[in-house]
């Protein structure tokens, strides 16, 4: 899974998002340092939505606020299992970068 | 400037995500304080190349294994499908190579655009076509009194058998006048053109190979130069 299509999932793990949230998500999360483009972002969304992994809503998080042109994406249970397993498999990278001293261990 | 970044990617894709891809381009436009626009644009930029060119590939991607699914699904129908493609390519080939070589390309002299084609003008007597070749006294007489030319040389086809070493062969040639070859602007790879004294009758049979039969025949030989060949079963030097 690219970095891109990861972070794409992490930002709608929490809740269901348009695509200018979830570039504002993934930068803020990121403290500015993986910023995602609009083309780089709406090619991971077309992907992730071809393999199932997400899905386009037609409900609105706040309809009374809301730009009702804007399309909403949902994580779907799949699409939340690849990001688990994801992570599961940097947790286990992370662990083994701490055992081998690479980073700092807990304390 | 967006618009033009965004015609760079495949319709489809432009079709589904275009309108939201303006929008959160200007949404991160609007957020961003004033001083960081260059550096958004110079941000979209790369972003909106490497999409256009991921999103052709992808499209590639799929179109080859669609077809690839299809072909081996149904070979026969696939080597037919084969077979005419390679049939238009091959027709397309060679009418291509006829209208590159006969009207595309300039013609291999020193001054294509200055060399005209004379001809007898026979409409009012009346001859289907009008277009004549002018006899050689007309030649001769043109040549002498016309001031509109920089130079004027004569030649018309000549089939001939070469004899001599090896198989006798029947060549496809011309017979030209001395001044053929400076009005062209081209001078022989190898030896001379034809001299003044050699263009009068009765003057010393000479003879000028073309590249594809010194190749051939004599094997690109330089020494080729000053032997007899016989044309016809007469010596030419």
């Amino acid at each position: 899974m690219t970095p891109a299509c990861f972070q794409i999932l992490l930002s709608l793990a929490g809740e269901d998002r348009h695509g200018y949230a979830i570039m504002q998500d993934i930068a803020s999360r990121s403290g500015g340092k993986f910023k995602l483009g609009p083309g780089t972002l709406y090619t991971n969304i077309r992907r992730l939505l071809e393999a199932g992994l997400i899905e386009e809503i037609d409900e609105r998080p706040d309809a009374a606020i809301d730009d009702e042109r804007r399309r909403y994406y949902r994580i779907t249970r799949s699409g939340r299992r690849a990001a688990q397993s994801e992570a599961q498999r940097m947790e286990v990278l992370l662990r083994q970068a701490r055992i081998t001293g690479l980073l700092p261990r807990k304390t | 400037m967006f618009d033009l970044l965004l015609l760079l990617t495949p319709a489809a894709f432009r079709n589904e995500y275009g309108a939201e891809l303006r929008r959160a381009w200007s949404a991160r436009r609007r957020d961003a304080p004033a001083f960081e626009t260059l550096l958004l644009w110079l941000e979209l930029i790369p972003d909106m190349l490497s999409t256009a060119i991921r999103e052709h590939f992808d499209i590639l991607r799929q179109d080859l294994r669609f077809a690839w699914r299809a072909f081996s699904s149904k070979p026969g129908f696939a080597l037919t499908a084969i077979l005419i493609v390679a049939l238009g390519i091959g027709a397309n080939t060679a009418i291509f190579t006829a209208v590159d070589y006969s009207l595309l390309r300039p013609l291999p002299f020193a001054a294509p655009d200055r060399l005209v084609t004379l001809w007898e003008d026979a409409t009012q007597a009346n001859f289907s076509p009008s277009n004549l070749e002018p006899s050689p006294a007309n030649y001769l007489d043109w040549k002498q009194l016309s001031r509109s030319f920089e130079g004027m040389a004569a030649y018309r086809g000549l089939s001939t058998n070469l004899t001599g070493s090896g198989d006798p062969e029947r060549l496809e040639g011309a017979v030209i006048t001395a001044e053929l070859l400076p009005v062209l602007g081209v001078q022989p790879l190898l030896g001379r053109s034809f001299t003044p004294e050699e263009d009068q009758a009765g003057g010393p049979k000479v003879v000028l190979l073309s590249h594809g039969l010194w190749v051939r025949r004599f094997g690109a030989d330089p020494a080729v130069l000053g032997t007899i060949v016989r044309l016809d079963g007469v010596p030419h030097k």
